[in-house]
């Protein structure tokens, strides 16, 4: 039995975010109905044999939408389908989206793990990229998911518009004491064909510059640290995400859904980014990527390398073989001084992390 | 004398750069119907697509034409003439192989730089000036000033002047014409022993260096052995011929003709431009006077951006000086940029144009460091060394003195520019000699500026102050002794070596400031904080500072990310490959190039 994580994509928000370059679609309650049968029937094509589920992962768009029933329909759909062994199961969401009856029932339904998409704790900064929801909000939605006993991981972001040194360091420290097990925290990525994209480009809202967006980062780094929140992936602090980690070590994953991603026995499937298309049913799995030897080392490297316990050398031996093994580490050594080389371990130094996309274009 | 030669006319036509010189070449072999409409492109003459897309000569080509004057037929050789400074030398052996040129005077822009260069030059050579005032049919044409110019400042007599517009194919009848009855035909003697002049050699992969020649007296066809004067060496001819613009071989080339030679000949430098040829037994004793060796004035660094391009680069190098005898080089290695060429060139033109040719002919990337020139350094014991590297300049403690090369300068402009131009020039360390007002609307200036001025952005300044309405010319005026240093440029601690330049004392502290904050701009950020640091000596006089990186990292990373993510970071490694590594420091190929910028 091969362990298999699956991730499923619901793509509806109640408005986009000005940032946001993923697919999302209007929400209007027949439509998700629609999008919820079509997912169950593409979960039910799946070759499930052989497999068993040992994480799940509801993403989004905003999956808190979804209405009891409809969330009721795709476990239901998962569980008559796969052989299951949760180790955990997460959900996403949107502050104004969470309320103790979806927080409860997600418990009923077997969750362990909610995701709450709160960027920032300071209103300007929120109506800058376009959020939806306020500061309050947010603080008031962790403080109710701190109390459910369940795993509360809190997206964050950094670099936005507005956005001041200052103000990151207390946001940081307000989401540290209401007790979140984990953060995400990323700088912000201007997509291009974004309203955030045109407004820079159009001069009518500033970022800040790479510099301050380091510093932002730095003193987030630090004081989640403190707070006994451990770095365990590049962008990602306290309690590790078991669904995570199985795709950066590059454990089989199905994606179900509109624009997501499987890696099933080394080929990697994309779902198709065009709402009708998906729903047609029909080609709606776009292309398919053989990953070669050699893309999935490269993958397996660069990955593991983003992670604290960077690369296991007993699993890369056991994957890729001893010689590939020696010719990586002849291309470490050039960058030594960077690296922790223990006896089951390689990893950049902790104070070296934030250089690791060079220190990784060296090894691929 | 005989007939034959009463029905000869050996011109050239000569301008200042885009009066319309290969314009009214074209039209000319229109009017003599040399060339069918079938095969008719704009500018034949100029076969190279730089020299097209430029508007400029670079090689030259002959050409002879046939007109039916009054009755009798006659034979006109058009030697057209390479447009631009760089080639003077060639310019005025082409000159020497004619009796007289026809002198294109445009009628908006008037006299201009190379007008008068080119009128000195003709009269060097003895040659009867045919004046021609071209581009009548522009609004802005002024042909009754450009008349009076042509009286005032060249004192020729203009009142037969033809009146034309190549463009339009005006009144060339009028100049082809005069070209017979004012231009002389050649005298020479048919009997006496060959004495040619090369002109121009040409490489050709079947037929091996082809010499461009005037027979000046005697005869030569296939099967006659020669000797070249220079070289001494002797061949026999396999086939002479003219050129219609095409190659035609015919039996035999005598006095006063214009034509071509092969003689298996394997190499362009063996068949050089200037020099005399004449049989190999019972030839003439002395040859035709004029001939020098030239020496390039201009040098720079070539060096492939991929360093495992080296060997094709060196075959490009190699294919290239086939047909530009004056192209030098040889091999050097930089620490930075490893192995690559130190290349000497005529001028500035000249280098532009061979670096593009080994972009665009050879599809090469390559990396030119700044330019330099040739400076006499004289040591403490005596001794003078030629330095056209600035790596290879003797330490400070061996050198006695130093001379650079001066140029003398003419700028001709509208009154206007006269405070920005003198303001450039005094910038420049000029020597302000003269000024001629030409008249109302021309002023002409002459400086003596060191080329190692001229060479960094004297041109681009020049157009960007004037908007492009000054011209400027020069020449070699000789060596003056000079207070030259050395400027290094460190990079994390290390010098640069191809970044090193030799400026005089007084220039050193503003360039190093502006070479140090240009290169902060496009040395990205790497794993540590890098110092620039401008030195003389021991002595830094300017210091930048690239941050050490930090922010690279951050992004998310999940499923469909993942291939997304690896693009980006094998990306980055090919970019890398691009980069020279100096010391520690990985430097992207276009910091060399930033140094060659000029200046706002």
């Amino acid at each position: 039995m091969k362990e298999l994580s699956l991730y499923i994509h619901i793509p509806f928000c109640e408005k986009k975010c000005d940032y946001c370059d993923f697919v999302s679609a209007k929400c209007e309650k027949d439509w998700i109905d629609k999008y919820v049968l079509k997912l169950t029937t593409e979960i039910n094509e799946f070759d499930a044999s052989g497999y068993i589920v040992d994480s799940i992962f509801i993403g989004g768009g905003t999956p808190t939408l979804l209405e009891p029933k409809q969330f009721k329909s795709i476990v239901d759909c998962i569980k008559a389908k796969f052989k299951i062994d949760l180790k955990e199961f997460t959900v996403e969401g949107n502050p104004n989206s969470y309320t103790q009856e979806k927080v409860d029932f997600y418990k009923s339904q077997g969750v362990t793990r909610l995701s709450v998409g709160v960027q920032s704790l300071n209103d300007k900064v929120l109506k800058g990229i376009g959020r939806i929801h306020t500061a309050k909000q947010a603080e008031d939605c962790l403080q109710m998911l701190c109390k459910s006993g369940l795993d509360i991981n809190c997206d964050f972001m950094v670099g936005l518009p507005y956005q001041t040194l200052d103000i990151v360091k207390s946001d940081i420290q307000k989401i540290v004491e209401f007790g979140v097990t984990s953060v995400s925290c990323y700088s912000l990525i201007l997509e291009e064909n974004t309203p955030l994209f045109n407004k820079v480009q159009t001069g009518e809202i500033k970022l800040p510059d790479d510099d301050i967006m380091v510093d932002m980062y730095d003193i987030a780094v630090k004081i989640l640290q403190k707070s006994g929140l451990r770095r365990y992936e590049i962008s990602n602090f306290g309690k590790p995400c078991y669904h995570n980690i199985g795709y950066w070590r590059l454990k089989e994953y199905a994606g179900f859904g509109i624009a997501s991603h499987s890696l099933i026995n080394n080929i990697r499937y994309y779902n198709t980014e065009n709402f009708e298309k998906y729903m047609s049913g029909i080609d709606y799995r776009e292309v398919e990527e053989v990953l070669s030897e050699s893309d999935l080392q490269k993958e397996y490297v660069m990955l593991a390398l983003r992670m604290e316990d960077g690369i296991l050398i007993g699993d890369f031996i056991n994957k890729f073989g001893s010689s590939a093994y020696n010719k990586l580490l002849e291309d470490i050594d050039k960058d030594n001084i960077y690296y922790n080389i223990t006896k089951n371990n390689i990893a950049i130094k902790p104070e070296y992390i934030y250089m690791s996309n060079s220190l990784i274009a060296n090894l691929i | 004398m005989s007939t034959r030669q009463e029905h000869i006319r050996n011109f050239c036509i000569v301008a200042h750069i885009d009066h319309g010189k290969s314009t009214l070449a074209d039209r000319i072999m229109d009017v003599t119907e040399t060339v069918s409409k079938r095969d008719q492109k704009q500018q034949l003459l100029d076969s190279m697509d730089i020299e097209r897309e430029r508007g400029i000569t670079i090689k030259l080509t002959p050409v002879k034409m046939k007109y039916n004057y009054k009755g009798e037929d006659y034979y006109l050789n058009l030697i057209d003439t390479p447009g631009h400074v760089d080639f003077t030398y060639e310019v005025s052996r082409s000159l020497a192989a004619c009796e007289g040129a026809i002198l294109i005077v445009d009628a908006s822009q008037g006299i201009e730089a190379q007008t008068l260069t080119n009128v000195y030059l003709a009269l060097d050579n003895d040659l009867e000036i045919l004046p021609v005032i071209n581009k009548i049919d522009l609004p802005s044409a002024r042909p009754e000033e450009a008349k009076q110019e042509i009286e005032d400042v060249i004192g020729l007599d203009a009142s037969e002047v033809p009146m034309v517009s190549a463009k339009e194919g005006i009144n060339i009848e009028q100049v082809i014409e005069q070209v017979i009855e004012k231009l002389p035909h050649p005298t020479g003697d048919e009997n006496k022993p060959l004495k040619a002049l090369i002109f121009d050699s040409v490489y050709d992969s079947y037929k091996g260096a082809i010499s461009l020649i005037r027979v000046v007296d005697g005869k030569v066809k296939a099967g006659t052995k020669i000797k070249m004067f220079a070289t001494g060496k002797t061949y026999e001819v396999t086939e002479v011929g003219i050129f219609n613009p095409k190659m035609i071989e015919i039996d035999e080339l005598m006095a006063g003709d214009v034509g071509y030679l092969c003689a298996s000949i394997k190499n362009v430098s063996d068949t050089k431009v200037g020099d005399t040829i004449t049989l190999a037994s019972g030839g003439i004793t002395e040859p035709l006077p004029g001939y020098k060796n030239v020496m390039p004035m201009v040098y720079s660094g070539i060096y492939p951006a991929d360093g495992a391009k080296y060997g094709d680069l060196k075959d490009a190098l190699e294919k290239l000086q086939l047909n530009d005898a004056s192209l030098l080089y040889e091999p050097e290695v930089s620490v930075a940029l490893g192995f690559g060429f130190r290349c000497g060139f005529l001028g500035l033109l000249h280098m532009e144009i061979i670096q593009e040719r080994l972009e665009r002919e050879f599809d090469l990337d390559i990396i030119t460091t700044a330019p330099s020139v040739s400076y006499h350094v004289v040591k403490t014991d005596g001794s003078m060394v030629e330095v056209e590297n600035p790596t290879n300049l003797p330490p400070q403690s061996e050198i006695d003195y130093m001379e650079e090369p001066i140029v003398k300068a003419f700028l001709y402009t509208p009154p206007e520019y006269v405070g920005t131009i003198m303001e450039l020039c005094q910038d420049k360390r000029g020597v302000h000699i003269d000024m001629t007002y030409l008249d109302t609307t021309r002023v002409r200036i002459e400086y003596e500026i060191p080329l190692n001025e001229i060479v960094y952005d004297f041109f681009d300044s020049l157009k960007s102050r004037t908007k492009g309405y000054a011209s400027f010319d020069y020449e070699i005026a000789g060596y003056r002794q000079s207070s030259l240093v050395k400027l290094d440029i460190m990079l994390n601690g290390e010098i640069c070596d191809a970044l090193s330049l030799i400026v005089h004392k007084d220039k050193a502290y503003a360039r190093g400031r502006s070479i140090a904050e240009k290169l902060k701009e496009v040395i990205p950020r790497q794993m540590f904080e890098i110092p620039i640091q401008a030195s003389v000596g021991s002595k830094v006089i300017a210091r930048e500072t690239v941050k050490a990186m930090r922010k690279d990292v951050l992004a998310k990373c999940y499923g469909g990310d993942i291939t997304r993510k690896k693009k980006l970071l094998e990306k980055q490694k090919e970019g890398k490959k691009r980069m020279r590594q100096v010391g520690t420091v990985q430097v992207p190929s276009e910091a060399f190039m930033t140094i060659l910028k000029f200046d706002k």
